[in-house]
């Protein structure tokens, strides 16, 4: 007949797997014995389980918080994956990289070929980002809460947002006067800006960009390479105040009503 | 505005109408459905897909009103709603091929503004195990087959247990035991809430569904049960060795003999109706 019980310290350990390895033997070999100790045993499991419960309960209420779906990840959109991420630093570099090429090869004798062309770089990425094939879902994602196009939307504007200030500081920083370095920016936001609206319209961005890009192109660059206007001249021209307002003016509205219509290019009129 | 049915229905529209240019896609269709398995029957063209675009919110109507658990997509906000209840899975999965199945899911539960990133892995793992794709996950999209590709796609319309399902023809490209899978898969996600799925494929419905619609040409020719769309063609249906002109539909089988659904040729013995004579003849007039 046994004479002793296990303490309650002593069996809660044991329940906890926290019982020292041969104290745990000793203990087992009197639970074999003992009814007594098995009934604490089996009230020591009962409260273990209970705070295991708890544990889960509170558990759960915290997933809840954590798991509740948020209103505001549009950047998040952008670099939630492996591949979106990969493909929104190749957009980055090749945006920092296009006109820092361009302009390197050119040279400054060829400014108007820079002028012309380097404000399109960041609005091709747009077109890109307004691709079919830039969404790795597809139609899926049109009848997500974040639909397709808002999604490509908000890439394309993580994707500008990150490239102009990097372009400009690589320009200078590769030692190309301010006033050609900033002069083709906002013109280039301006006509990036356009693109991304089209995408919310049945306009298709890439003939958008077409359009509005050739034209770019033959007013900025068509006169410097005809020498009726010298190419610094139209640098110095696009520099000026007026210029550069117009242009923000003109990216500003442009975003603004992307952003009012972004709800229309989700649900779309056609097929 | 209906209300009246939307407090009754899930899924009601009124007067729904597409038209892409001369062609009218969708005609004037009324719809009044609850929850379980609706399967959508009728030919190519006949305009099942531009209904279940609509139906997904992904395609606005030109005419007519939609409401879906009580909402109206044509509300940005009640869209949004519905979108977080619906689960899509259109007749095209053009997905990202070097996205890998479990990425791909991942980023339409990002989509689906699951901003935790342990849930969504559960999850996407969850959806890609009810799919039969557990040992898949890892591989690229690209060197997946054509039906487990469209399983990638039914894995992310499956996220977050939507209690609306909109699939266009799930079971394309997927082996009779795939398809088994899927109508068990459908069958419990039925229990949850509303599943419309299109298909060409009388089978499918008659194992599947608790109600069918047949359109054909825009409109909507037939809505109830599998059984009574059999029972249209209950007694119409004919057998004999020969074709018969004056059939509504006149075919030959199989072994030779020729099957007719109309009033009796001339010999020809009465064969029990199937889904498919049923089917049939919901075009052919009555």
């Amino acid at each position: 007949m046994n004479t002793w019980h296990a303490q309650p310290a002593d069996l809660a350990a044991y329940v906890a797997g926290e019982q020292d390895p041969v104290l745990a033997a000793s203990l087992e070999a009197h639970l074999v014995r003992c009814a007594d100790c098995r009934a604490s045993l089996a009230r020591a499991g009962a409260g273990e389980r209970r705070g295991s419960a708890d544990t889960e309960r509170r558990w759960a209420a915290l997933t809840e918080v954590v798991d509740a779906p948020s209103q505001h990840h549009l950047a998040r959109l952008g670099v939630s994956t492996r591949p979106l991420l990969g493909a929104w630093l190749a957009a980055v570099l090749g945006l920092i990289a296009v006109p820092l090429v361009l302009t390197m090869v050119a040279g400054t004798r060829l400014e108007s070929m820079v002028l012309a062309l380097a404000p399109i770089a960041p609005a091709v990425a747009v077109v890109l980002a307004y691709r079919d094939s830039a969404d790795p879902a597809g139609e899926i994602s049109l009848a997500a809460p974040r639909a397709g196009l808002r999604a490509v939307s908000a890439r394309a504007l993580v994707v500008g947002a990150g490239a102009l200030p990097l372009g400009v500081g690589a320009a200078l920083v590769a030692g190309f006067p301010v006033h050609l370095a900033l002069s083709w920016l906002l013109p280039g936001l301006a006509l990036s800006a356009l693109v991304l609206l089209a995408g919310t319209t049945r306009l298709d961005p890439a003939w958008v960009l077409a359009v509005l890009g050739s034209a770019w192109a033959l007013v900025v660059g068509l006169p410097g390479a005809s020498r009726r206007i010298p190419a610094r001249e139209m640098a110095e021209l696009l520099a000026t105040q007026p210029v550069q307002l117009t242009a923000l003016a003109v990216a500003v509205l442009a975003l603004g009503l992307t952003f009012t219509r972004r709800e229309r290019v989700a649900y779309r009129r056609s097929a | 505005m209906s209300t009246t049915v939307l407090t009754y229905a899930r899924v009601a529209v009124s007067a729904l109408t597409k038209t892409y240019g001369a062609r009218v896609a969708v005609d004037e269709v009324d719809l009044s459905l609850g929850s379980g398995i609706i399967g959508v029957l009728g030919p190519n063209g006949a305009g099942k897909t531009t209904l279940l675009r609509m139906l997904a919110t992904v395609l606005a109507p030109d005419k007519g009103t939609i409401s879906l658990n009580g909402l109206d997509p044509r509300v940005p906000a009640e869209r949004v709603e519905i979108r977080r209840r619906l689960g899509f899975l259109p007749q095209s999965s053009e997905l990202y091929p070097n996205f890998t199945p479990l990425e791909l899911v991942d980023y339409v539960a990002v989509l689906k503004e699951h901003t935790d990133r342990d849930w969504r892995r559960r999850e996407a793992t969850r959806v890609l195990e009810a799919v039969g794709l557990a040992d898949r996950m890892h591989q690229k999209i690209r060197t997946l087959s054509g039906g487990m590709q469209q399983r990638v796609a039914l894995a992310a319309a499956l996220l977050g247990d939507p209690e609306l399902l909109v699939l266009d023809e799930p079971a394309t490209g997927l082996d009779p035991e795939q398809r088994l899978e899927l109508r068990s898969l459908l069958a419990r996600s039925a229990g949850r809430g509303t599943v419309i799925l299109s298909t060409h494929n009388t089978a499918e419905v008659a194992a599947l569904c608790q109600r069918v619609l047949v359109m054909r040409e825009g409109r909507i020719c037939f809505t109830g049960t599998p059984g009574e769309l059999r029972d249209l063609a209950d007694g119409r249906v004919w057998e004999s060795g020969g074709a018969d002109a004056t059939a509504l539909r006149s075919w030959m089988t199989a072994d030779g003999t020729f099957r007719h659904i109309g009033d009796p040729p001339a010999g020809a013995t009465h064969v029990a109706a199937t889904l498919d004579d049923g089917y049939l003849l919901s075009g052919a007039g009555r």
